[in-house]
């Protein structure tokens, strides 16, 4: 029973896309920071293409490609991220027994791949997993529904998952918690965001306390507005309440028994490795005390909050993969090697 | 139209891809390449809206061929594509046809493409059919290449 390390290939995605990484690239940053598990969003990064396998399908060939590749770098697969595209009908939403195909189509998948889950997006209604869950034993890969701002594990919508696990007595349904319920205020990312952009060093150590200290938003805006704060600034707050959404970190004790998988979420490593917005310490201590067992897959978001808006930064994201690694196993106690 | 998702990593309209179509030793058309600006890739029927203008004339639809996976769709043809998954990688070719070709030079094209987030409903949207929009337009000034020159 231990808790592992892994990466979701996601985190590499705007290197990806620029082809400065290519998926090997991608498998190796992960490994070289230390990482052994992959997680795969594969309709991002598919192994085949046209005129081989073009997805959802995949050869023999793809599936060794995979493995190989798994091999050369001593990774596992983890969690392959599985969207349920309900809309990819003009006129209509796709009707349940529709939903639970494309279930047992990305279960099937992750089989072939040697993956033991599929990380199932937070908005998948719980009956379509309910459903899916006689292909899931079939194919013996385990389905997680995503734990996302603004859910947190408290919501209806999570504990009705939890209900049907525990009613059905399966391991083959339960949740996978992004460390972005943990998160408070005004990410990593957007503050040094706002830096770069010109706002005033103080007017952001002010925000970041607040937020730290559960002040309520509208206080926190009327002192940055009396600080002189950019529009920018007073743009980003006004609509940061829309995914902010505190969880303590005590509620995953409750549902820890259906946690399979974690996802590591983070927007900004500094350079002394802390992840300055998201809560990691507690709730890797309680999974540390209840011998919790699996991996925490980082996943970096903090690459496209600077598109856009005429900034010039470009985030280094096989960096920022690296120093989270190094905080993940300073906080697991692990003997860390930089 | 209000918020759309977009996701900005690389150009939609690429680098050097104009260039004229031949048919028969005739100048027949002309065609380039362009990029889905997202993070995923998506199937052609996620495609809500797609529209070509080239020097600030927009081309009729049924003079428009959008071609991946070795294959050439109708832009009404495009809403039905749902087995058709366009790579993140693979830029599509966009083939106009037009007699004559486009002449030796700098050319504006200019992409609308419109799509779904096919997995985001839209939390307190009109109704169920509501889903996130995704601007995935693009536009940008490309000097047109010699035929047999340049890239395939």
């Amino acid at each position: 029973m231990s808790i592992k390390r892994g990466v979701s290939l996601y985190s590499y995605q705007q290197a990806y896309l620029t082809g400065k990484l290519d998926l090997e690239g991608c498998v190796k940053a992960a490994a070289d920071a230390g990482a052994d598990g992959i997680e795969l969003i594969y309709e991002q990064m598919p192994l085949e293409k046209y005129p081989d396998c073009i997805y959802p399908e995949i050869s023999e060939k793809g599936i060794r490609t995979w493995q190989q590749l798994m091999e050369k770098y001593h990774t596992n697969p983890t969690c392959m991220d599985s969207f349920i595209d309900s809309k990819i009908y003009k006129g209509r939403i796709s009707t349940f027994q529709e939903q639970v195909q494309m279930m047992e189509q990305d279960l099937k998948l992750a089989s072939k791949l040697g993956f033991s889950c599929i990380r199932v997006l937070a908005l998948v209604p719980p009956e379509v997993m309910e459903a899916s869950l006689p292909a899931a034993e079939y194919y013996n890969v385990r389905m997680g529904l995503e734990v996302h701002p603004r859910l947190d594990l408290k919501d209806r919508w999570v504990q009705n998952i939890v209900e049907i696990a525990r009613k059905h007595n399966t391991k083959y349904l339960g949740l996978i918690p992004d460390f972005g319920i943990f998160a408070k205020g005004l990410s990593g990312a957007q503050l040094n965001y706002l830096k770069i952009m010109g706002e005033k060093k103080e007017v952001l150590e002010e925000i970041y306390h607040s937020f730290m200290s559960d002040m309520p938003l509208e206080e926190i805006m009327a002192h940055a507005k009396e600080k002189g704060a950019l529009e920018r600034t007073m743009n980003m707050l006004k609509s940061s309440n829309f995914m902010s959404h505190y969880c303590e970190p005590e509620a995953l004790e409750e549902v820890l028994d259906v946690v399979m998988h974690i996802h590591g979420k983070f927007h900004y490593m500094t350079e002394d490795y802390k992840e300055p917005t998201i809560n990691y310490k507690e709730p890797v201590e309680l999974l540390k005390r209840h011998n919790w067992d699996g991996y925490i897959s980082s996943e970096f978001e903090g690459q496209r909050i600077y598109h856009d808006q005429e900034c010039p930064f470009v985030a280094d994201e096989v960096e920022q993969v690296r120093r989270h690694h190094v905080m993940l196993a300073r906080l697991l106690g692990e003997q860390v090697i930089q | 139209m209000s918020f759309a998702m977009r996701v900005n990593f690389v150009d939609v309209v690429c680098d050097n891809s104009l260039k004229n179509e031949y048919i028969n030793g005739q100048k027949a058309g002309y065609s380039f390449d362009i990029r889905l600006s997202y993070y995923r890739g998506h199937f052609l029927s996620d495609i809500d809206v797609f529209e070509v203008e080239v020097d600030g004339e927009t081309v009729k639809p049924e003079d428009v061929a959008f071609c991946i996976n070795g294959k050439e769709f109708a832009v009404y043809e495009l809403r039905e594509a749902y087995t058709e998954f366009w790579r993140l990688l693979d830029p599509a070719k966009i083939k106009v046809y037009h007699l004559g070709g486009l002449f030796q030079g700098r050319h504006h094209i200019k992409i609308k493409l419109m799509m779904r987030v096919p997995y985001l409903p839209l939390p307190g949207g009109v109704n169920e059919h509501t889903y996130m929009p995704l601007d995935a337009c693009g536009e940008k000034t490309l000097e047109i290449q010699e035929a047999g020159g340049g890239q395939r």
